[in-house]
C-alpha cells in the first residue's frame, strides 16, 4: 500500500494534474471574480506543465548520440512565459474593465451576449 | 388637278392635325398670360385654326366628290411600312375610294359647321381653346380611319377616335356624372376594341400564308386584301371559325355604334358638350362601325351566320332603342337613343347584305341627326342649360328658325313625304324584305316608332306653351346658320342621290357609286335586289313606310298637341310596368354594375388579397422564420465567457472520447 | 471611334461620381443639382455618339483573371445600344427630376446614381459572362442605399426586401453561370476567354436536355426577380413605394430591362433548345403577369403602387412577345422594354410631381385636380394613355408587334388532360386572347385613376397646389416628346435593334416545326365543306399522341 503511495509512477502526476485541472476548472467556469478565474487559470495551465514534464520524465526519449530530448520540459518553459503575459495581459484588462465598470464581477461582462 | 388631290389626300388628316398641335403649342406658351387681348386671341386663334384645317379639307374633297359623281374617281391606295420584324410588317397609308370620300364629305362638311356653331355655344366656356384642340384632334382621328388602308390602320383610328371622344365626353370633367361617363364610354369601346383586335388577329392567323404569298399586291390586312381574300377564305378558315372571327371583328363596330349589349354608353355621353354630341355621338364617329362592316363586307359575306347575327342585333338594337327613346324627357337623351335606334337599321341592313343601303343611310343620317343635336344645343343653350323637355314647350315662336330645323330633322328621320331619310330607309326595308320578314316587320314597325317618338319630342318642346321658369334667350345667328345650311341636305341628298339630274348634270344613284370593295360595277345595287324580291314590290314597301311613319308623327301629334293630352298619363298609368321597364333601358345598366361589382371588383380584389396575403405573406414568412430560428439560437449566446468555456470543455472531452471508443 | 470609346462609356459615371465627391463640403444643393445635371448630360451626349454612327462601337477584350479564363470584354450590338441609350436618357430625366425630389445628402446622392449607372451600362455591355454577373451584383449596391436613405418611411424593410430578392435570384444565376462555365471546360474549351459570351454559347449544345432545361430555369429565375414575374414579383411595389421618384424612375426604367435583358440574351438567344421546350410555361407566367396583377392594380389604394403593378403586368408582354419566338413577338418584346422604360419613368414622375405638392399617396386623399394643376393633368393623362395603349404612341406600337407576334405563333399546342373531361388546349392563340384581357384591365385602372384624382370637384384643402414648375416640365415634354415621335414612327427606334433580334427569331423559325400553319399549297385544297383536319393536320396529330 505504502509502497503503492510512495512508489512515485506516472499515474500519481496524472491524477495530481487531473485534480489541478479540474479545480481550475471548476475555479474558472464558477468564479465570479475576475481576479479568481486568471487565478483558476493559472492552476489548469500548471496542470498542463505537471503533465508535460511527467511525460517527458516517463517516455525519456534519448537521441541517437545519446543526449536526452527535453521538449516537454521545453513546453511547460514556454507554457510558464505565456501564462506570465496573460497574466500580465489579463490583469491589465482587468483594470481597465474595473475603471468602467467599477466591478470584476464576470456576471456584469457580458456584452457578447446575442 | 384631281390626280394630285387624290395622292395628297393624305394632306386631309394632317391639317386638323396641325392644327391641334398649334393649338396646344400657342396654349403651352399663353395659358397663364394675364394680359386679356393676349387670351381672347388665344382662343379667336384656336377656333381659326380648327376651323381653317377643316375647310381646307372640305376644300380638298369637294373636286375629289365631284370626280365621285362624274365616274372619274380613281381608287387609289398608298402605304408606307409602319412597323416590321422580319418579314412581318404593318403598314399605314391612305385609300381612296367612294366609300372613302363619301365618309371624307361627310366628316369634314359636318364638322365645318359644327365647329361654327360651337363657337356660338361654348363662347362663355373657360376651356373653349381645349375644345378645339379636342374637336381637331377628332377630326385628325376620323378622317385617319376613314383613309384607313387596312385592318390594322383602321385599329389604330379607331381608337383615337374613342379617345378623342373620351376626351370630350369628359370636357366638363368636374362633373362627377361626366367622368363616369367617358370612363365608361372607353371602356365599353375597350370590350368591343377588345374583340376587334382578337378578331383580326385571329384572320390573320389563318390567312397569315395567303398574305404572304400575296405580299406583293396586298399589304398585310388591306381591306382590297380582304376582299380578294374573301372568295377563297374557305381554304383557310372552317365555317364555322370564319363566324366566330366574323362576330369578333363586328365585336369593335358593336361598341364604337352602340349596338345591343354594349350601347348603354351612347345615352350617357350625352354628358359631353352639345356639339360633341352631335358630330361625334351621332354624325361622325358611331358611324365608323357602320364603315367598317362595309370595309370587311366581303369577309362578312363569307359566313351566312355571321351576317345573320348582325342582322338581328341591329333590328334588336333599332327596336330597344326606340322604346326606350318613347319614355325619355331628357331631350339630348332622346336624340341619343334615336341615334342608336337608326344605327341599328344600318347594322340590319349591313347584315341583310344590302351595303349600299346602310351606308346610304348613314351618309344621310348623319346630316339630319347633326342637325337635330345642333337644334337640342340650341334649345337648352337658349333654355339655360336645361335638358328636361317637361319643362319646355312653345318655343317655336321664341326660336323659330331652330323650330324650324328641329321639324325638318324630324321629318327626315321619320322618312315623310321624300326628305332624305325617306330614300335610305327604303333602301333598307327593301334589303331587309329579301332577307327575312321578320326583320323586315320589325324595322318597319320601329320606322313608325321613330316618327313617334321624334313628334313626341318635337311636340314636347316647341309645342303648346313654355312650362320653364328660366328666360328664354334668343338665337345667335352663329348657331342658327349652321343649322340652316345642314337643313338643305337633310331635306334633299337622299333624292338627289337616287339617280336624278340636276341643273342638267347627271347624278348617279348613291347604290352605283358606293360598291361593295371586289364586287364590280354595282352588282349590289338594293334595285337588283329588289328585281329578286318576291314578297312585297318596291311600292308596298314605300307605303307601309309611310303609312307607318305618318301614323307615328300624327299620333305623337294627337298625344303631345292635339286633344289627346291626357292620354300619355293613362297610358303610363296602364302599362306601367313596361313604362318602368323602358324608363330603366331594360336594365342594361344595373346588369353591368352588377357585373362589375360581383366578377370584376371581386376578381380584383382577390388578386389584391392573394398578393398581399398569400405572395408577399409567404416572402415575409420567410424572412420571418429566418429571424425567428435566429432569435431562437441568441438564447445560446449568453455572453458569460465562463460558459463558452465550460462547453468547449466538455466538447472537447465529448469529442475525445468519440475519438477513442468509437475511433471515429 | 477610338477603340476604347465603350470602355471611357463605362468608366465616365464613375469618374463623375468621384468628381462629385470632390465638391466642397458647403456647397449648395442648387449648384450641386446643376453639376449633377450637367455631368449625366454629358454621359447621354457621349453615348450619344455609338447611337448615330451607323457602324457598332468596337469590341474590346483584355485579360483580367486569366488563370480562371476571365477576361475584361465589352461589345455591342444593337439591342444593347438600345438599352444604353435609354439608360442614359433616363439617367438625363432622373436628374433633372432629382432638383425637386431630393433635398438631403445631395453629393452623395449624385454619386450613387452615377455608380449605380456604370453598373447598368456594364451589363448591358458586358460580352463575357463573369463580368456580367459582378455588374450585375454591382448595382445592387448603389441601389440599395438609394432605397435607404432617401426613401419613405418603410425604406429599411424595401430596400432590404430588395436586396434579398435580387440575391435570391443570383444564387441561381451564378449556379447557373458555373455550370455553363464548367461545361464549356469540360468539352474542350481553352482557358482563355472561357467566361465569354460567344464561348459558353458554343458550347450549349454539348449538354444534355436535362440539363440545359436546368440552367435555362436558373438563368430564368434570376431574371424573373428582376422582371418581374408573378410571383417573385412582391419587391417591386414596395420599392417603389418608398424610393424618391428619381430613383423609381430609373428603378422601373431601367432595372426592370436589366432582367428583361438577361433573359432574351442567355435564355432566349443563348438556350433556344430550352427555351422551346418551356415556352408553353412561360407563357402561363406572360398571362399570369398580365392579367393578375392589372386586377391587384385596380383596387391599389396607394397611387404609386397602382402604377408600380401595373409596370409588373406591362412586362407580362415582355415574356409574352419571348414564349412566341417568332420575329414579331421578339421585336415586340424588346420595343415593349424600351416602351415600358419611357412611359413608366413618365408616370413615375408624374406621381412624384403630385406627392411633392401634398405629401400623400392614397388615391382616397385626391379628387379634382385637373382643374387646379392641369398641366400636371394633361401630362398624367396623356401617360396614362400611352401606357394603356392608346395608338401612335410608343406602347401601343410595341404591344402591337407582341399581340401580333404572339397570336401567330404556332409553335405549341398543348392538349391539357384534366379529370372530368375538362381538357383543354393551350396555345399562344389562347394566351394572347387571355392577355388581351389585360389590355381592358389595364384601361379599367388607369381610366378610374385618373378619376379618381383629377375628375370631379376639388377638395377645399388642395386649392393652393402649384402647377408643374419648369424642372417637371422639361422631364415629362421630353418623355412625352419620345413617346410621341417613336409612337409616329416606330422605326426610328426599331431599326436599331430589329436585325439583331430578327436574327435569333429565325432560329426558331428555322429549328422547330410549326404546328398547324394555315400553309396555302393547292394539293391541300380541299373540298368544301371543309374539314378542320385538312387545315390543320399537324394540330391534330399532336393531339393524338399526347
Amino acid at each position: 500500500m505504502l509502497d503503492a503511495i510512495f512508489n512515485v509512477t506516472l499515474a500519481h502526476y496524472l491524477v495530481l494534474a487531473t485534480i489541478l485541472f479540474v479545480i481550475g476548472f471548476v475555479g474558472v467556469t464558477t468564479s465570479r471574480n475576475v481576479i479568481r478565474v486568471l487565478m483558476s487559470l493559472e492552476l489548469m495551465l500548471n496542470a498542463v506543465n505537471i503533465n508535460f514534464v511527467a511525460f517527458n520524465n516517463h517516455l525519456n526519449p534519448v537521441l541517437d548520440n545519446g543526449s536526452f530530448l527535453l521538449s516537454g520540459q521545453a513546453f511547460a518553459i514556454f507554457i510558464l512565459c505565456v501564462s506570465a503575459a496573460e497574466a500580465a495581459v489579463g490583469l491589465a484588462i482587468v483594470i481597465a474593465l474595473y475603471r468602467q465598470r467599477a466591478t470584476v464581477d464576470m456576471e456584469q461582462f457580458n456584452l457578447l451576449r446575442g | 388637278m384631281t390626280t394630285w388631290l387624290t395622292e395628297n389626300v393624305w394632306m386631309v388628316p394632317l391639317y386638323p392635325l396641325a392644327a391641334f398641335f398649334l393649338i396646344v403649342l400657342i396654349r403651352a406658351f399663353t395659358w397663364n398670360a394675364e394680359d386679356e387681348s393676349v387670351r381672347k386671341g388665344t382662343r379667336t386663334l384656336s377656333m381659326l385654326l380648327t376651323i381653317a384645317a377643316t375647310l381646307a379639307g372640305l376644300i380638298h374633297t369637294v373636286p375629289l366628290v365631284g370626280a365621285l359623281l362624274a365616274g372619274t374617281l380613281e381608287r387609289t391606295e398608298f402605304n408606307y411600312p409602319w412597323i416590321q420584324a422580319g418579314a412581318f410588317q404593318l403598314s399605314i397609308g391612305y385609300l381612296v375610294d367612294s366609300m372613302s370620300v363619301m365618309m371624307l364629305l361627310v366628316v369634314t362638311f359636318i364638322s365645318l359647321f359644327i365647329q361654327i356653331y360651337t363657337h356660338g355655344y361654348m363662347k362663355h366656356d373657360p376651356g373653349y381653346c381645349k375644345f378645339y384642340a379636342y374637336l381637331a384632334l377628332f377630326n385628325f382621328s376620323m378622317l385617319g380611319l376613314v383613309l384607313a388602308t387596312n385592318l390594322f390602320q383602321m385599329y389604330i383610328f379607331w381608337e383615337l377616335v374613342g379617345v378623342s371622344s373620351y376626351l370630350l365626353i369628359g370636357f366638363w370633367f368636374t362633373k362627377p356624372s361626366a367622368a363616369a361617363a367617358a370612363v365608361k364610354a372607353f371602356l365599353m369601346n375597350r370590350v368591343g376594341d377588345f374583340g376587334l383586335l382578337i378578331g383580326i388577329l385571329g384572320l390573320l392567323v389563318f390567312t397569315y400564308g395567303w398574305w404572304q404569298q400575296h405580299a406583293d399586291q396586298y399589304v398585310l390586312l388591306s381591306f382590297e386584301g380582304i376582299a380578294a381574300l374573301a372568295p377563297e377564305v374557305g381554304l383557310f378558315i372552317p365555317v364555322a371559325t370564319l363566324t366566330l372571327i366574323s362576330i369578333l371583328i363586328f365585336m369593335g363596330p358593336m361598341a364604337k355604334s352602340a349596338q345591343v349589349p354594349l350601347h348603354t354608353w351612347l345615352p350617357d355621353a350625352m354628358e359631353g358638350p352639345t356639339p360633341i354630341s352631335a358630330l361625334i355621338h351621332a354624325a361622325t364617329m358611331v358611324a365608323a362601325g357602320v364603315y367598317l362592316v362595309g370595309r370587311v363586307f366581303p369577309l362578312f359575306e363569307m359566313s351566312s351566320t355571321a351576317m345573320a347575327v348582325i342582322a338581328v342585333i341591329g333590328t334588336i338594337t333599332a327596336v330597344i332603342a326606340a322604346t326606350i327613346a318613347i319614355v325619355q324627357v331628357d331631350i339630348k337623351k332622346a336624340l341619343a337613343y334615336s341615334t342608336c335606334s337608326q344605327l341599328g337599321f344600318m347594322v340590319a341592313a349591313m347584315g341583310c347584305g344590302a351595303f349600299a343601303a346602310g351606308l346610304f343611310h348613314l351618309f344621310t343620317h348623319a346630316f339630319f341627326k347633326a342637325m337635330l343635336f345642333l337644334c337640342s344645343g340650341s334649345v337648352i343653350h337658349a333654355c339655360e342649360d336645361e335638358q328636361d323637355m317637361r319643362k319646355m314647350g312653345g318655343l317655336f315662336r321664341k326660336l323659330p328658325v331652330t323650330g324650324a330645323t328641329y321639324l325638318i330633322g324630324c321629318v327626315a328621320i321619320s322618312g315623310l313625304f321624300w326628305t332624305s331619310g325617306f330614300w335610305s330607309k327604303e333602301e333598307i326595308l327593301i334589303g331587309a324584305v329579301d332577307f327575312s320578314p321578320a326583320i323586315f316587320w320589325t324595322l318597319a314597325v320601329t320606322a313608325g316608332l321613330t316618327a313617334f317618338y321624334m313628334f313626341r319630342s318635337f311636340f314636347m318642346t316647341f309645342g303648346g306653351q313654355y312650362r320653364g321658369e328660366t328666360h328664354v334667350h334668343r338665337e345667335d345667328p352663329v348657331m342658327w346658320v349652321p343649322l340652316a345650311v345642314l337643313a338643305v341636305p337633310s331635306l334633299a341628298i337622299g333624292y338627289l342621290l337616287t339617280g336624278t339630274d340636276l341643273l342638267g348634270v347627271h347624278i348617279p344613284a348613291f347604290g352605283d357609286m358606293i360598291v361593295p370593295p371586289g364586287v364590280e360595277g354595282g352588282a349590289h345595287h338594293a334595285a337588283e335586289h329588289h328585281a329578286a324580291a318576291g314578297a312585297l314590290s318596291h311600292e308596298a314597301i314605300a307605303l307601309i313606310s309611310m303609312a307607318l311613319g305618318y301614323g307615328g308623327a300624327v299620333l305623337a301629334w294627337l298625344m303631345y298637341a292635339g286633344p289627346l293630352k291626357a292620354l300619355p298619363e293613362r297610358v303610363r298609368r296602364m302599362a306601367s310596368p313596361l313604362y318602368i321597364f323602358f324608363t330603366r333601358k331594360w336594365y342594361f345598366d344595373e346588369l353591368y354594375g352588377a357585373f362589375v361589382r360581383r366578377v370584376y371588383l371581386v376578381f380584383a380584389e382577390g388578386s389584391a388579397a392573394f398578393d398581399k396575403g398569400i405572395i408577399d405573406g409567404l416572402v415575409n414568412f420567410t424572412g420571418h422564420s429566418v429571424m425567428g430560428t435566429g432569435a431562437a439560437l441568441r438564447q445560446l449566446q449568453t455572453g458569460r465567457a465562463q460558459t463558452y468555456v465550460a462547453v468547449i470543455f466538455f466538447g472537447v472531452v465529448v469529442l475525445s472520447l468519440l475519438l477513442i471508443y468509437w475511433q471515429l | 471611334m477610338p477603340s476604347y470609346y465603350l470602355s471611357v462609356l463605362i468608366a465616365l459615371p464613375v469618374i463623375f461620381a468621384v468628381l462629385v465627391a470632390l465638391i466642397k463640403p458647403n456647397e449648395g444643393a442648387k449648384n450641386v443639382h446643376f453639376y449633377g445635371v450637367g455631368a449625366s448630360v454629358i454621359i447621354f451626349l457621349f453615348s450619344a455618339l455609338a447611337w448615330n454612327m451607323g457602324a457598332l462601337p468596337p469590341y474590346e477584350e483584355y485579360n483580367w483573371l486569366p488563370s480562371l479564363g476571365i477576361k475584361y470584354a465589352v461589345g455591342a450590338d444593337g439591342l444593347s445600344l438600345t438599352l444604353v441609350i435609354l439608360t442614359t436618357f433616363l439617367l438625363v430625366m432622373a436628374a433633372v427630376a432629382s432638383i425637386t425630389n431630393i433635398t438631403k445628402r445631395v453629393k452623395l446622392y449624385y454619386g450613387l446614381l452615377f455608380l449605380l449607372t456604370t453598373a447598368i451600362l456594364g451589363v448591358f455591355l458586358a460580352r463575357d459572362m463573369f463580368l456580367f454577373f459582378l455588374f450585375y451584383e454591382l448595382e445592387l449596391i448603389p441601389m440599395y442605399l438609394l432605397i435607404a436613405i432617401w426613401g419613405g418611411p418603410r425604406k429599411d424593410y424595401a430596400a432590404i426586401k430588395f436586396v434579398l430578392y435580387t440575391l435570391f435570384g443570383s444564387v441561381f444565376m451564378l449556379a447557373a453561370i458555373l455550370a455553363l462555365y464548367f461545361n464549356a471546360l469540360n468539352n474542350g474549351a481553352p482557358l482563355e476567354g472561357a467566361f465569354l459570351f460567344e464561348n459558353i454559347r458554343a458550347y450549349i449544345p454539348a449538354l444534355t436536355m436535362g440539363s440545359q432545361i436546368l440552367i435555362f430555369l436558373g438563368l430564368f429565375v434570376a431574371f424573373a426577380v428582376k422582371l418581374p414575374v408573378v410571383p417573385v414579383h412582391t419587391w417591386l411595389p414596395d420599392a417603389h413605394v418608398e424610393a424618391p421618384t428619381p430613383v423609381s424612375m430609373l428603378l422601373a426604367g431601367i432595372l426592370l430591362k436589366m432582367g428583361a435583358y438577361g433573359m432574351f440574351r442567355f435564355c432566349w438567344e443563348f438556350m433556344p433548345d430550352a427555351a422551346f421546350t418551356l415556352a408553353p410555361w412561360i407563357a402561363v407566367l406572360a398571362v399570369i403577369n398580365i392579367v393578375y396583377t392589372a386586377g391587384v392594380a385596380l383596387v391599389q389604394k396607394d397611387l404609386k403602387k397602382l402604377i408600380a403593378y401595373s409596370s409588373v403586368s406591362h412586362m407580362g408582354f415582355v415574356l409574352l412577345g419571348l414564349a412566341a419566338m417568332n420575329p414579331a413577338g421578339f421585336n415586340g418584346a424588346v420595343f415593349v422594354m424600351f416602351a415600358h422604360g419611357i412611359v413608366s419613368a413618365a408616370l413615375f414622375m408624374c406621381v412624384g410631381t403630385l406627392y411633392v405638392r401634398t405629401h400623400t399617396r392614397q388615391l382616397a386623399d385626391y379628387g379634382g385636380f385637373g382643374s387646379q394643376v392641369p398641366t400636371i393633368f394633361y401630362f398624367f393623362m396623356f401617360m396614362s394613355m400611352a401606357s394603356l395603349g392608346l395608338p401612335l404612341l410608343i406602347s401601343f406600337a410595341s404591344e402591337t408587334l407582341v399581340f401580333y407576334g404572339a397570336f401567330t405563333s404556332e409553335f405549341f399546342n398543348h392538349l391539357f388532360v384534366l379529370p372530368g373531361g375538362l381538357n383543354f388546349y393551350w396555345n399562344m392563340q389562347i394566351a394572347t386572347v387571355l392577355s388581351a384581357i389585360g389590355i381592358i384591365i389595364g384601361a379599367a385602372y388607369l381610366l378610374w385613376m385618373l378619376q379618381r384624382v383629377f375628375f370631379g370637384p376639388l377638395p377645399e384643402k388642395w386649392n393652393r397646389l402649384p402647377d408643374a414648375s419648369l424642372s417637371e416640365v422639361f422631364v415629362l415634354a421630353s418623355l412625352a416628346a419620345l413617346v410621341i415621335v417613336y409612337g409616329f414612327h416606330p422605326q426610328l427606334i426599331t431599326r436599331h435593334f430589329e436585325p439583331d433580334v430578327t436574327r435569333v427569331a429565325q432560329h426558331y423559325l428555322e429549328t422547330y416545326p410549326q404546328q398547324g400553319v394555315a400553309e396555302v399549297s393547292p394539293s391541300q385544297t380541299p373540298a368544301s365543306p371543309i374539314d378542320t383536319a385538312m387545315i390543320r393536320p399537324a394540330a391534330k396529330e399532336l393531339v393524338t399522341h399526347e
